[in-house]
């Protein structure tokens, strides 16, 4: 019926319209201001991101408004164009998809409006609208988890790797580091799986249970990030199956826990909160008319049980 | 309970008149058209049985306890919201907010835990905090008649805001440890809790819908509500309970999910309204209302259950495993309308 649908359509514009102000912050004034535009605010790295820039920003007085398209594409071009109208100081993104946000950076620098990428890069296309890209390189976080691999099997091991949503730039740059890593080291690890599990813990849990089915003599999971890895860790639990190293990426406070425990092996910590810091610092220069290198990259710290405890504060 | 033909026949002259070419729909007619009757009236069934001599054969693991266990244990959470969609489904109603409600409970639970509260009443906070969503649902769509496939995602909007907004998108731990008990911990230490759970729901829901007035009257709003109506029933009240309780079973799932991994996270249970709608159609449930049981959905999402079991125990790789789930969901939604317009 077409009054109930146009009735419809009013009322859930009227809710999800008052959520979203809700959820984001105050306008900017003059001054220092950023606008920031995530992918999706709803994961621990990004709230490291948004302490760190909070932090940061009081020392230089900015005044920054998150945006928050979880994950959709096209929410994440409207959402910069809103920046646009906003006329900040410094605009910055967290691609979604590199390729779609060219064209509202497009219109950003066009705006005369910097534009700086944070976490997820833009393409090649796209670098020439941005100034810099600060984040942490998804390739030497799943680098990094391949050495410690190597390091704590010497060498040999049969291997499961549990990953993200299908075709997202972190999961093929964590499994070709990792890749990169065994080659590199010359090492006899066997990848038997790879099987998304979308970020979620609760479906590494029941993938990792089906893969304990399928493969009985699994000795290596590799969950890219944390909440997976830990999900992982309580099937294997739940199995009663012995001698199995788990690994992950992020540092969590959880997975450095299990570490200390003994349940996993390691997590190459991604430092999501200096990755805000360095964004607040890059954005001053940006508005003080500095230059800025074209890269800048927040460490990755990988964490073993043989150093857990000296990096155990950093765990977020 | 039997389904007057006359509808049924309604449909199909309607069908007929419109000029749908509904494949297959002309087999199945008459007496010679029993088997096939007998297979479309239990499609689900049959799919299953189906994968699981497939399995069987192609897996030397597939047919263990244990792993037939973990498929069960895995879906027992989409069970449980799967039994509160199909109540609403059948009255021709959708409630595509579940996916958050299943976070926001959680969330709630773990708050209740963290700001002192015992086990018992951080789980009726959360259940509470998932029945308010659906109450605020039923109204709007009982009170506007609004379209509630669109009403109801604006109220995912509002409770996903609210998740994020209640941890300021950390994640929590549960603090009480008997509670990761619920979602983890097994009866006489062989089947889980969960799944205990989501059969015992099921067997009430069913009795219910077969064997109460207010299940009768499901059906009656999804078949011909004006009818009902007319005869004196309480539409508006029925509807509205219905709401209710798809907002607790929803409420529910997300408490074991909690349990299940000991975290909260504003968007656990993503996806599941589509999965719940598809799980309550392969089990028999119609889009169109006036059709579905719960036993039935349970049979439904043990569909999906084995089939991602079996995508992994085979090695099927990504891309395939996707145009597998898309090719089950096309089948199983032209199956229902084949069968609804007999």
């Amino acid at each position: 019926m077409k009054r109930s649908f146009v009735c419809g359509l009013a009322i859930s514009a009227m809710l999800g319209i008052s959520s979203l102000a809700l959820a984001t912050g105050t306008a900017s004034a003059a001054g220092f201001s950023i606008c920031v535009v995530h992918n999706d605010a709803d994961h621990p790295s990004i709230t490291a991101i948004v302490k760190g820039m909070n932090d940061e920003g009081k020392i230089y007085g900015a005044d920054i408004t998150y945006f928050d398209p979880a994950f959709d594409p096209q929410k994440q071009v409207s959402m910069i164009e809103d920046c646009v109208a906003r006329k900040p100081s410094v605009i910055v993104v967290n691609a979604v998809d590199p390729a779609a946000v060219v064209q509202a950076i497009k219109k950003a620098s066009e705006a005369g409006l910097p534009v700086v990428m944070q976490n997820a890069d833009t393409n090649d296309e796209g670098h020439q609208y941005t100034r810099t890209f600060i984040g942490s390189q998804s390739f030497d976080q799943g680098y990094a988890v391949g050495q410690m691999i190597v390091k704590a099997t010497g060498g040999k091991g049969n291997l499961v790797m549990i990953t993200g949503k299908p075709g997202q730039f972190d999961v093929v740059q964590r499994a070709d580091g990792a890749k990169k890593a065994f080659a590199d080291a010359k090492a006899d690890i066997k990848i038997l799986a790879e099987e998304p599990a979308d970020w979620s813990k609760d479906k590494a849990l029941t993938v990792m249970q089906d893969l304990l089915t399928r493969y009985p003599d699994i000795n290596i999971v590799f969950g890219q990030d944390d909440p997976m890895a830990l999900g992982a860790l309580q099937a294997i639990k739940a199995s009663g199956a012995e001698g199995i190293k788990v690994f992950g990426v992020n540092g969590n406070k959880d997975a450095c826990d299990a570490i200390k425990a003994g349940d996993m092996y390691g997590t190459a910590m991604q430092l999501s909160y200096l990755v805000g810091v360095y964004t607040v610092r890059a954005a001053y220069d940006i508005a003080q008319g500095r230059q800025v290198p074209a890269k800048i990259l927040a460490p990755t710290a990988p964490v073993t049980p043989e150093n857990v405890n000296k990096l155990y504060d950093q765990c977020w | 309970m039997t389904m007057t033909p006359g509808k049924e026949i309604a449909k199909g002259t309607e069908a007929a008149a419109r000029g749908f070419p509904v494949p297959f729909a002309h087999l199945g007619r008459g007496r010679s058209g029993a088997v096939i009757r007998v297979l479309r009236n239990h499609t689900a069934l049959i799919l299953l049985v189906v994968l699981v001599i497939a399995g069987g054969l192609l897996s030397d693991v597939f047919l263990t306890p244990r792993n037939l266990l973990n498929i069960m244990w895995a879906v027992s959470i989409l069970g449980i919201i799967a039994l509160g969609q199909t109540m609403l489904l059948i009255t021709c109603n959708f409630d595509m907010s579940v996916a958050y409600v299943v976070g926001l409970s959680g969330i709630i639970t773990v708050l209740a835990q963290i700001a002192g509260c015992d086990l018992v009443t951080s789980m009726a906070l959360g259940l509470a905090g998932g029945m308010g969503v659906g109450l605020v649902n039923g109204l709007l769509v009982v009170y506007t008649g609004a379209n509630p496939f669109l009403i109801t995602l604006g109220t995912s909007l509002l409770a996903y805001s609210a998740s994020l907004m209640l941890t300021h998108s950390q994640t929590l731990y549960a603090t009480i440890p008997a509670f990761n008990v619920f979602g983890r911990g097994r009866l006489f230490g062989v089947v889980h809790y969960s799944i205990v759970l989501a059969l015992v729901l099921a067997l009430v829901l069913e009795f219910i819908l077969r064997r109460t007035t207010f299940g009768r009257t499901l059906y009656v709003i999804g078949l011909n509500e004006t009818a009902g109506r007319m005869s004196g029933l309480p539409i508006q009240r029925v509807k509205l309970i219905t709401f209710v309780l798809c907002g607790g079973t929803a409420a529910l799932a997300g408490l074991v999910m909690t349990s299940r991994t000991g975290s909260t996270v504003a968007s656990a249970g993503a996806g599941m309204e589509f999965d719940s709608i598809i799980a309550a159609v392969l089990g028999g449930t119609s889009l169109f209302g006036g059709h579905g049981g719960a036993l039935r959905t349970l049979v439904g999402v043990l569909v999906l259950g084995v089939l991602n079991n079996l995508l992994i125990l085979l090695s099927v790789p990504i891309e395939g495993q996707q145009i597998a789930k898309g090719l089950v969901f096309l089948a199983v939604v032209w199956a229902d309308s084949v069968l609804r317009h007999q």
